[in-house]
């Protein structure tokens, strides 16, 4: 459950607008504005070249955009209408970099305790700052190591402490889990989660993935090509996205390229070279268009046999998932895939189910 | 106590053994007024081209007579002092009071162009004819221009005892003698340069003799030292137009070098030493010029095997024993304007033309 | 960075201008002309010795980059047996002054050299000719080798051995591992290094004096010394303009350079995952890689140094000459009587040392500087840094003695030790800041980033994880210019003056006098001291690689 909790008073909202970013030839940011409230988790979601990254350097004042405004609570991080421009180290931000970028000729504690020392934390109070935040993080044995001697997980988790120690108004992590292996990424996302909740400040995370995006944040916001197409909570993404790469983007799907054959209100008939399906339409449609249609897996299910808003469809090949086997199917044109709990009886012609109302049918060239 | 003195052992070595002879020489005849003046300014600043070593004696000498004047002895080559010297003195900085230079062409030249002072030193007048010029440029040594040879492995009777023994010799074993020939280069060196045109004005065949040079390959460096050492090593086997000072002083150490003098003319260079107008210690300048010039300065020079120009020296390496055994044949190169010819471009760069084809490079 | 432009642009301001007029700029007769350039580029002589300058540059820097590179791999990435102790001797020949070194040669291999008479003892002739171009560039690359490897073993350190691994894995050999993965990996070292040896070339002179007289091979720096006499007197303005002809060849080996370097961001190997550095097996190379570096050493340091040694210990030598006969200690009992002697000993080592650090200190800012700022400034200071090393000797020497005595403000400092430190300095500065350069392209930014994100200014950047991360470039580079200030003599010679003088200039003293043999001591006494210095240094510390 995302809570909000308790946030201190000195915790305030970040503040994105309009800003633009042209490297070299490229518009890289298009006009991207946004609002993360204290203690809130969003994340900046998006395939790469979509300009996630470099809006995190940006709001870390790594680079400086073009147009627009950043603020932080009272604070004008950046401002180009008026030229104000807040030097990155004077930010009290805390970034996570993806490679996690550890001074190399650090112990893991220097490298920890180098935020405190820049503040003129005194001894005592630094050394107990560090210590606790190691603890927290499961480091507190690897103090005296040098980041060489770590394992990646290891080594990510003291780019976090590094980051978190001095008590930073805002959290920016790029790409944090990327970088661990499938198990580790499951457990970390976890605790990443947990540790942002009980630190209380709000984080800007960047991800291109959708599961990490997902689970963590209490806000998404989806951005192609420099702008952002979609903003709302993870649920709102992922049940209701407005366009067709929103809807590819998250989940796992099957796309059903076709042509409208009937529109009936909300309902519309796609069909394709041997199929034809009742979906929902999303957007403008009229018949002869074309238009693609996008469901998630989960929601495909097997019958018996015929029926309504059912396909028979001949089976090309399976695949064992652990919890459940896929199933890779074709009826006319159409290839698809469905989910089963358990594994075909035989290679006779299976039927699968498409409720309509999870069935999403935008327009063709429209993205 | 004067500083950067080199000493050389052998210097003192001679020093010593000519010391009862100096204790009875009397100081240098300098006015007292100017010596005076030259306590007071307390120090001198000379550039010279004579290393350290040689001027050892010289410079201790004076140093005991004077204690009270700081020499700051500056040993650089030749074109090193002029362009210092020019360079400063635009830029009216502190500069030398005294210069001191083999390269006698160019010292004519600052004399020329007026750069120095005139001082009618007292000592002069025991310098020979055609040493002075103008009372601005003095010559201080009596350097025979001499042959040079590896005793080792040239026979006693290849040694070249004249100019046209020499070119005979070449002319008879072209063979023996190609590539071991060796000399200044003139187009490179500015004193190998002065030789050659003062061999053209005494030697009857010059034109041969070029030839003949051309004939053997002969190897043409800047540099004494590279020269003597390829001579005593028997990479080559005579040098010619070589520097009887610094191969005397080679021969002291080295076994493997002879000393041709040649006995149908035989060029004498001089040391030209020079005050320079804007000075600012002209008295000590003076003071020290009386000094190089003096019978005890001369000394010292003889000394150090730099051919001592006054005739009342004694030693081997003086004028008066050179005097003594080649006589009519020395043909000292004058200290005065004609050294200034060869500086005009034109003439010059005719005469390294004709160079360049007798010798067959061009 | 203003003083860095003030600095070079001066003394080459003054040469530029020069080289356009047709006195020495201070005589009120000169006017402004083309004649010195009409003259100087109607000389064949010129033409001849800018041919034989190009083809031993290009030869030097063909011989000494492969050479260099790879046995900087050998020595740095394998477990090459005996390469602890080989490392330092590598250094040798850099603090090593070119015309002892070319004496040295001679000594050894000339026409009546020792080793040659022995030879012609055996083989009844010489079967080579030291004079020749050939040797000259063989000579000349073998002896730059030092500056290549210096650059390449530096950023070689500086590898993680991650990316080694992963092709030794993927079944690459240790060969194929060098020429496909390490050594890509360090281009920018080996391009910086070669075009400075490159460069070095068009500049060679002790070298080119000593090998090239005899048989008459003219280099652009010999050339200056005709220039110098062609007229009688020194005429700047002819200097002039063959000092703006080598400079200009620096123009568009600078573009080749950032040309080849375009993609400096795939040299980032510095990055925040740690990676462990561990040797790669030498294997089968083992000995061959072992054998090629002795080999080096014996012809590049062994052969002239013995040279040397031996000419200081006899009194004379050559054909015919029983060495027995004349061993003798009289060179060094000569030499221990200058008192100039221990002064010049202790002004070289304190300019080296002293002087050394704060150059390299420089070099950093510089090079910082460029590393920060990458835009049009970034662009004008690779040209700005490569140019003074374009000035020969001979007219280098010239060029700041009029700096400091026309130039008002520097006037009062001319007679100081400063005044040749700056000298020193600004000539080498392509060197330095090339080796802190080098070092700063492999440190990834997003280190420094995570520095700025946490807090730290610019200064304290530097100061606590910028400068820590490029140590090694830094010793580096101050070990290098340690040893070159060591050997500097024509920069300062008329900056020098009693009281002053270096090693440098007794030796230059000594050897217009003649007395090569005291050249020679003084040469085993200089070998041996930077040879006891490096090794000392390299005991307590300043180590060139990590353990």
């Amino acid at each position: 459950m995302k809570s909000e909790g308790n946030v201190p008073a000195r915790v305030a909202s970040l503040v994105v607008a309009g800003v633009h970013k042209r490297l070299g030839p490229n518009e890289v940011l298009k006009g991207v504005s946004f609002e993360v409230r204290p203690g809130e988790v969003v994340a900046l979601l998006g395939p790469s070249g979509s300009g996630k990254t470099t809006l995190l350097r940006a709001i870390a004042g790594l680079d400086h955009p073009d147009a627009g405004r950043i603020s932080l609570g009272e604070q004008v991080l950046f401002d180009a209408a008026s030229g104000a421009r807040l030097a990155a180290e004077r930010r009290n931000l805390g970034l996570v970099f993806q490679s996690y970028a550890l001074w190399p000729h650090r112990t893991v504690f220097e490298n920890v305790a180098y935020g405190l020392v820049l503040r003129r934390t005194p001894a005592g109070e630094l050394r107990r700052k560090v210590e606790e935040v190691l603890r927290r993080l499961g480091l507190a044995a690897l103090a005296a190591r040098h980041p060489h001697q770590l394992s990646g997980g290891q080594q990510q988790r003291v780019a976090l402490a590094r980051a978190i120690v001095y008590d930073p108004q805002l959290l920016l992590l790029d790409e944090p889990l990327s970088n661990l292996d499938a198990q580790l990424r499951e457990d970390a996302r976890a605790w990443l989660r947990e540790l942002i909740e009980q630190l209380r400040t709000g984080a800007v995370c960047v991800t291109h993935d959708q599961v990490e995006a997902l689970a963590i944040a209490d806000r998404v916001l989806l951005l192609d090509q420099g702008r952002i197409v979609q903003a709302g909570t993870p649920e709102e993404l992922y049940a209701a996205p407005a366009t067709l790469f929103a809807a590819e983007f998250m989940g796992s799907n099957d796309r059903l390229p076709g042509t409208v054959r009937e529109v009936r209100g909300e309902r519309v008939r796609l069909g394709g070279e041997g199929w034809e399906l009742w979906g929902t339409a999303k957007g403008d449609l009229r018949p002869d268009q074309g238009a693609v249609g996008v469901i998630r897996i989960g929601r495909v299910g097997l019958r018996e046999g015929a029926g309504p808003d059912v396909l028979s469809a001949e089976l090309d090949t399976t695949l064992y998932l652990g919890e459940r086997w896929e199933y890779v199917l074709h009826a006319g044109e159409l290839r698809f895939r469905v989910w089963h709990p358990t594994a075909p009886a035989g290679r006779g012609p299976c039927f699968a189910h498409f409720p309509p109302e999870a069935l999403w049918v935008f327009p063709a060239g429209l993205l | 106590m004067s500083r950067s003195v080199k000493w050389s052992v052998v210097g003192i070595v001679l020093t010593l053994s000519t010391a009862h002879a100096r204790a009875a020489d009397a100081a240098p005849a300098t006015a007292p007024d100017v010596l005076a003046a030259a306590e007071k300014e307390g120090k001198l600043v000379i550039y010279s081209t004579t290393d350290s070593a040689s001027a050892g004696a010289l410079l201790k000498d004076f140093a005991a007579l004077h204690p009270g004047i700081q020499v700051e002895y500056d040993d650089i080559n030749s074109t090193e002092v002029y362009n210092r010297f020019v360079s400063e003195a635009a830029a009216g900085a502190a500069s030398a009071d005294l210069l001191w230079s083999s390269a006698m062409d160019l010292q004519i030249k600052l004399v020329a162009d007026g750069y120095a002072q005139p001082y009618a030193s007292p000592e002069a007048r025991a310098l020979p004819q055609g040493s002075v010029w103008k009372d601005q440029a003095y010559g201080t040594t009596f350097e025979p221009i001499v042959f040079v040879y590896n005793k080792r492995l040239l026979k006693p009777e290849e040694v070249p005892q004249s100019h046209a023994d020499l070119i005979k010799l070449l002319r008879a074993n072209p063979e023996r003698f190609r590539g071991k020939l060796t000399s200044y280069d003139p187009e490179r060196s500015g004193l190998g340069f002065l030789l050659i045109t003062e061999d053209a004005k005494h030697d009857p065949a010059f034109a041969e003799t070029e030839k003949a040079y051309g004939s053997v390959a002969v190897k043409l460096y800047t540099s004494t030292g590279a020269m003597l050492e390829r001579i005593a090593s028997g990479e080559h086997l005579i040098g010619f137009n070589m520097i009887g000072s610094y191969a005397a002083l080679r021969q002291r150490k080295d076994p493997s070098l002879g000393i041709a003098y040649p006995r149908d003319y035989m060029l004498v260079m001089s040391r030209v030493a020079l005050l320079p107008k804007a000075s600012r210690h002209p008295n000590a300048a003076k003071v020290f010029l009386d000094h190089l010039l003096s019978q005890r300065g001369q000394q010292a020079l003889a000394g150090a095997a730099l051919f001592a120009i006054r005739s009342d020296v004694a030693g081997e390496q003086t004028a008066a024993a050179l005097n003594r055994s080649a006589g009519a044949s020395l043909k000292p190169i004058p200290v005065g304007p004609p050294l200034l010819e060869y500086l005009d471009q034109t003439k010059r760069l005719d005469f390294l033309k004709r160079w360049q084809q007798a010798l067959g490079t061009k | 960075m203003l003083i860095t432009a003030g600095a070079v642009l001066l003394p080459l301001g003054l040469v530029l201008y020069q080289s356009f007029l047709d006195a020495p700029f201070f005589q009120p007769s000169a006017k402004i002309s083309l004649s010195a350039y009409r003259f100087v580029l109607a000389d064949s002589d010129f033409r001849r010795a800018l041919g034989t300058t190009a083809l031993v540059a290009l030869g030097m820097t063909a011989v000494a980059v492969p050479f260099g590179s790879l046995m900087a791999f050998f020595l740095v990435r394998t477990d090459l047996p005996g390469r602890g102790w080989l490392e330092p001797l590598v250094l040798v020949p850099i603090f090593l002054s070119p015309v002892v070194l070319g004496f040295g040669y001679v000594v050894s291999v000339g026409p009546v050299g020792f080793f040659s008479l022995m030879v012609k003892q055996v083989l009844g002739a010489i079967p080579w000719d030291l004079y020749s171009l050939k040797s000259l560039v063989l000579i000349a690359g073998l002896t730059h080798i030092p500056h290549v490897y210096l650059y390449t073993s530096t950023a070689l350190r500086a590898l993680g051995s991650d990316v080694e691994e992963a092709a030794s894995v993927a079944g690459a050999g240790t060969a194929r591992i060098a020429l496909t993965v390490s050594l890509p990996l360090v281009w920018p070292a080996i391009v910086y290094s070669g075009v400075l040896v490159f460069f070095l070339g068009f500049e060679l002179f002790g070298l080119a004096l000593i090998l090239g007289d005899p048989e008459g091979l003219l280099v652009l720096s010999t050339y200056l010394y005709k220039l110098t006499n062609r007229l009688g007197v020194p005429s700047y303005q002819l200097m002039a303009v063959v000092a703006v002809a080598i400079v200009a060849v620096a123009f568009p080996l600078v573009a080749l350079q950032r040309r080849l370097l375009r993609m400096s961001a795939r040299f980032v190997t510095v990055r925040g995952k740690g990676a462990a550095r561990r040797p790669l097996p030498a294997g089968r190379w083992r000995w061959v890689g072992f054998g090629l570096v002795v080999a080096w050493l014996g012809v590049t340091v062994v052969v002239p140094v013995s040279g040397v040694f031996l000419r200081a210990v006899v009194s004379t030598w050559g054909e015919g000459v029983q060495l027995r006969e004349v061993l003798t200690l009289d060179n060094f009992r000569e030499l221990a009587g200058y008192r100039n002697l221990v002064r010049g000993v202790l002004n070289t080592a304190g300019l080296g040392v002293v002087g050394g650090a704060l150059a390299v200190a420089c070099y950093t800012a510089v090079g910082l500087a460029a590393h920060r700022w990458r835009s049009g400034w970034a662009r004008v200071l690779d040209y700005l840094v490569m140019i003074p090393r374009g000035m020969p000797g001979l007219v280098a020497g010239l060029a700041f003695l009029w700096v400091f005595l026309f130039f008002r403000p520097l006037a009062p400092l001319r007679a100081t030790v400063f005044s040749i430190w700056l000298a020193y300095t600004v000539v080498w500065l392509a060197y330095g800041t090339r080796l802190v350069s080098s070092a700063l392209l492999q440190v990834s930014p997003e280190l420094e980033e995570a520095g700025l994100t946490v807090g730290a200014s610019t200064a304290r950047l530097t100061r606590d994880v910028t400068l820590p991360l490029i140590r090694f470039g830094l010793l580096g580079s101050w070990l290098l210019i340690f040893m070159i200030f060591v050997r500097e003599y024509s920069t300062g010679v008329y900056l020098l003056g009693p009281g002053s003088e270096v090693i440098g200039s007794l030796i230059v003293s000594l050897w217009a006098s003649g007395a090569i043999d005291l050249v020679s001591a003084l040469a085993v006494i200089d070998i041996l001291l930077v040879g006891a210095g490096l090794a000392l240094a390299l005991r307590f510390g300043v180590r060139l690689h990590e353990e």
